[in-house]
């Protein structure tokens, strides 16, 4: 049984007589131990999916599925206070900008500690110094030099890379199944963004702990995951295994974005760059949302929405596919 | 600073107006006026006026009221406890209720009790103080005849400061004019704490405690009330010295027997010295109050406490 | 032949205050920076956050000026220049931020915003030569001309990329300064940027100071490569010497860290993060996370010094 199975899950803000489809009919499953990836331009839905797992979206966001089941529970289906029970503790989130995301009228050890005191074990609920303890032994787990001087840090005195360490201690800390990263490395250096994304590896590698891994960067997503969704205009394009997506993608969206990518134009002039923009939210096309900007687009596309095809482990829509190529990474770039 | 307040104080009552003839009248002859200027030290340069009034300043000498021919120190030690108080108990009064009401329109945004709520509090920032004195008069004291519309009832001395808080009718007087004082103050505090708690719950380490599981309790008052107050204190701390300021429309609309109402007296007189005085005192308040709020500051936000760069080194 | 840009040992160091009770600190943001541009090539420059290539962007623009060093263009000595001749300077050098969107006044239509340049510059240009020099360039980046009497927040993150891109053509400028200009966008809008600046540059001989932290970006496009950690070039060498055989321990931490879409993970990610600039570390600066660093590393500033191709600041480099 999938740990996490969301299907078709909606998400719009606005008016209800004219949303925003923020997210479009999404469907993800997560196995147990699995690293999934979910990559798509800004504005695609990244973050709003993850937030309607956790239960997150505020009015006048509305959250529409017809199943987010957690574990076999229907998460939907839970009161507020049982939903906050497993939301920290089995699904833990964390964010872009580990600074902001951190109280900065509160000590690192304190902001660990109330997580345990939540959600903890007995012991750890009860004792203070049970609690104090289990911080530096995350600390150290997470990497951070010097742990014992920073568990009376405040969050200011944290670097940039530093901060995205106690966040993810934070988020641990209660041993979840599922870790939600949504772009965890976006405002980091390259060099800080391979620490933290080789932890993350590590982690979900020691604890057994599924991973969704939230980015814009292809790469980092390649890097890291086993599985990708690729996310346009709040619907899934297309799904697929590591490398497999990659080498040899079969939906144009995906195409057009690895084309883009320089890595991808070594020794060329130009880039292979897709037309146009993301459809705005109140500006749909009623077909196709790519139809407006694909270089295989046909009249049918333009008229009837293509729906989801589910393959082996992969999930494409698309009325024209690219015919997969037989060698895996025969394309790759060096 | 201070020195600039007492510089244009000292100018601006300079030149408003010829204390004398208030003193004398109208028909004294010019030897009579000129006698009197030369006693009052009236007749010496500005400069020299001036650097004799900061010099004694310094020392709590004001000199001597023009009016009351007594010492403007002592008029002002006199009615300080009597502002200070009412001062006090408005800002306490503000705070007290407007804190909770922000913290209840931020949290409810779309109840009507919120609406209605903020609907009032429009009300408390456009209306006139001394017409809420009015009002509040006309209808505690004129109509219902509970509570005295003016004076500051009895009062106890404690030592040279008189209290009016340990006696039936001194507290029963406090009420009306702390509560026209603070009906500004208790909106503005409100609508403060309303914007920055709406703005503090959008932000990103308050979505990271709803990720973490953490109860409604523990989200708005731990995170969201703690950062809320950061900036709720600097602005009330300012708005202490504004209450003061403001003191003098409700002292006179209640007769209170402050520093407000003596700077009143004291400016239809042309009472240079008194006013001189109590503008400095007002600054003087305000830079107190500042360094004050400065420290607190310092003790709630930890960001100013340490510096970042020095420890983040690895 | 002058080259167009040429910097000699540029600095630029900032005081900052910390708090009530310390001492003011020195940031070395730029510290002992040489570099050369010639006409209708592309410097790209590397580095982590704070290494200071903003600050040198300020430097080059004229919008700053350096603390120590010279800066020549057209080979003409900023520093000693008189005004008329800085104001000749200005209009050769432009400049691209990397937010489109905070870099457009959004009160201003696009027809002002690019006469604006033109009107401080050419004083004496009528208003409606403005309006055709402002059709002209937007018509270089590819926008039509309905967009002259529209407002920023009309257009999209990529289209107001291109306005300031617009904006920087209008007084023909032989540099354009571009800080981060695609990092704030998404990878197909960041390509039509890339390939809108590859096109000025074949048509009018435009030279670019690219400033980036993306290593792929910088493989697209850039003719010379300057690598920058802490406030200094640690190695600057032409593109292609510098990514077949990188020099510095740094550029080779950094390629190694990049992530690329071929399966290729970097067996050990690199050590520790950038030192504080408030405390910068003795000797190297990248001593405390370099993985070849000897005692010598510790105490002495390695000296930009010419390996091979490559100029390299390392004492194990050769
Ligand atoms: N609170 C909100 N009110 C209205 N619209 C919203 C709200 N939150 C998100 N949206 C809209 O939902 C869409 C998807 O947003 P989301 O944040 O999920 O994008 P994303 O894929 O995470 O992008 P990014 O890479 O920029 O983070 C966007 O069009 C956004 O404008
Ligand atoms: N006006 C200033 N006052 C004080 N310090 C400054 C100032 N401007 C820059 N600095 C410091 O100089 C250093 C270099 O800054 P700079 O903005 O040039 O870096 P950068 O390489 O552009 O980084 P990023 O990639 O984050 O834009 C940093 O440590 C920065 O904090
Ligand atoms: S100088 Fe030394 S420490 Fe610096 S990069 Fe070279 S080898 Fe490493
Ligand atoms: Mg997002
Ligand atoms: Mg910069």
């Amino acid at each position: 049984m999938a740990l996490l199975d969301i299907e078709g899950l909606s998400v719009a803000f606005g008016r209800p007589d004219s949303p925003i489809r923020a997210v479009d009919g999404v469907d993800l499953a997560i196995e147990p131990g699995e690293t999934v990836g979910l990559v798509g331009e800004s504005g695609s839905g990244k973050s709003v999916t993850a937030l309607a797992v956790m239960g997150l979206v505020d009015p006048p966001g509305r959250v529409v599925a017809r199943r987010i089941a957690f574990a076999g529970r229907d998460l939907a289906a839970l009161t507020p206070a049982a939903r906050r029970a497993i939301v920290g503790k089995d699904i833990a989130m964390i964010f872009q900008d580990p600074l902001a995301a951190l109280d900065p009228c509160y000590t690192v050890a304190f902001q660990i500690g109330e997580a345990l005191r939540r959600h903890g074990t007995p012991d750890e609920r009860r004792s203070a110094r049970r609690r104090r303890a289990r911080a530096l032994e995350l600390l150290a787990q997470v990497e951070i030099p010097d742990a014992r001087a920073r568990l009376d840090a405040w969050p200011h005195q944290l670097s940039g890379g530093m901060a995205q360490r106690v966040m993810i201690a934070i988020a641990i800390a209660c041993k979840p199944r599922l870790l939600i990263a949504d772009e965890p490395t976006t405002a980091l250096d390259v060099t800080v963004q391979a620490q933290v994304l080789e932890l993350l590896a590590r982690l979900t590698r020691e604890h057994g702990m599924a991973l969704l891994l939230i980015s814009h960067d292809l790469a980092v997503v390649a890097q890291s995951v086993s599985r990708v969704a690729v996310l346009y205009a709040g619907q899934v394009m297309e799904e697929g295994r590591v490398p497999a997506i990659f080498a040899s993608p079969r939906h144009p969206y995906t195409r057009a974005l690895i084309d883009a990518l320089p890595e991808h134009n070594v020794g060329r002039a130009r880039l292979a760059a897709l037309p146009g923009v993301v459809p705005s939210a109140s500006a749909r096309p009623p077909g196709c949302l790519l139809a407006p900007r694909c270089p295989r687009v046909r009249e049918r596309c333009r008229i009837e929405l293509p729906r989801p095809a589910h393959g082996e482990g992969s999930v494409l829509r698309c009325f024209y596919p690219l015919v997969p190529r037989g060698a895996v990474a025969a394309d790759m770039g060096t | 600073m201070l020195i600039a307040v007492a510089f244009i104080a000292f100018a601006l009552f300079n030149f408003t107006g010829d204390p004398v003839v208030f003193m004398v009248g109208q028909d004294a002859t010019q030897a009579e006026k000129d006698q009197l200027r030369h006693d009052l030290g009236l007749d010496r340069p500005f400069v020299v006026q001036f650097a004799r009034f900061v010099g004694r300043a310094v020392q709590g000498d004001f000199g001597r009221s023009l009016r009351q021919g007594r010492s403007v120190a002592e008029l002002l030690k006199e009615r300080l406890p009597a502002t200070v108080e009412l001062a006090v108990v408005a800002a306490v009064l503000a705070l007290v209720v407007g804190i909770p009401l922000g913290i209840y329109t931020a949290l409810h945004r779309d109840s009507p009790l919120a609406h209605a709520v903020m609907a009032a509090s429009l009300v408390g920032v456009s209306l006139p103080t001394f017409l809420i004195g009015i009002v509040l008069i006309l209808v505690f004291a004129v109509r219902l005849k509970w509570l005295p519309s003016f004076g500051r009832g009895e009062t106890v001395a404690i030592g040279w400061w008189t209290t009016g808080l340990l006696t039936a009718s001194g507290r029963k007087a406090l009420i009306l004019p702390a509560i026209t004082l603070s009906l500004f103050q208790m909106t503005l505090v409100m609508r403060l704490v309303r914007a920055e708690m709406i703005d503090v719950l959008k932000s990103d380490f308050i979505r990271f405690a709803r990720a973490r599981g953490l109860t409604e309790r523990a989200i708005h008052f731990r995170h969201a009330l703690r950062n809320t107050l950061v900036p709720v204190i600097t602005i009330t701390g300012l708005q202490l010295g504004a209450i003061i300021a403001f003191a003098i429309i409700t002292e006179t609309v209640f007769q209170w027997p402050g520093m407000g109402l003596l700077f009143i007296q004291a400016v239809n007189f042309a009472d240079v010295p008194v006013m001189a005085a109590y503008l400095c005192l007002i600054a003087l308040v305000f830079v107190a109050i500042n360094l004050v709020v400065d420290l607190l500051y310092y003790a709630v936000d930890p960001r100013l406490r340490v510096d970042r760069t020095a420890t983040a080194s690895t | 032949m002058t080259l167009l840009v040429e910097a000699q040992d540029l600095a630029r160091h900032y005081t900052v205050r910390r708090g009530l009770w310390r001492s003011p600190g020195t940031v070395r943001a730029l510290d002992g920076v040489s570099l050369a541009i010639a006409g209708g090539t592309t410097l790209a420059v590397v580095g982590e956050s704070g290494s200071g290539k903003s600050t040198l962007a300020r430097a080059v623009t004229m919008i700053e000026a350096p603390t120590a060093g010279t800066l020549r263009i057209d080979g003409v000595d900023v520093g000693q220049a008189d005004r008329a001749a800085l104001a000749r300077l200005r209009t050769r050098v432009q400049m691209v931020f990397q937010n489109p969107y905070a870099s457009l006044n959004p009160r201003k239509s696009i027809a002002a915003l690019l006469g604006e340049p033109l009107a401080i510059q050419r004083a004496t240009l009528s208003a409606r030569a403005r309006r055709t020099a402002a059709r002209e360039a937007l018509a270089r980046v590819g926008l039509g001309s309905a967009a002259l009497d529209r407002y920023p927040h009309m257009f999209s993150g990529g289209q107001r990329q291109r306005i300031a891109i617009a904006r920087a053509l209008m007084l023909a400028p032989a540099l354009v300064v571009a800080d981060e200009p695609v990092a704030a966008l998404d990878v197909s809008i960041q390509a039509q940027v890339l390939n809108l600046l590859m096109d000025l540059k074949d048509s009018s001989g435009i030279a670019y100071l690219f400033i980036t932290h993306n290593l792929e970006v910088v493989r697209h496009i850039a003719d010379e490569v300057a690598v920058m950690y802490f406030g200094r070039i640690v190695e600057r060498a032409a593109k292609r010497t510098l990514f077949e055989a990188p020099r510095h321990p740094y550029t080779q931490v950094l390629l190694a860290a990049t992530p690329t879409l071929a399966p290729r993970r970097t067996p050990t990610p690199p050590r520790g993060e950038p030192p504080s600039p408030l405390a910068p570390p003795a000797g190297c600066a990248f001593h405390g996370r370099c993985p070849l660093a000897v005692d010598r590393c510790r105490v002495e500033v390695p000296a930009l010094r010419q390996v091979g191709e490559t100029w390299v600041a390392c004492h194990l480099a050769g």
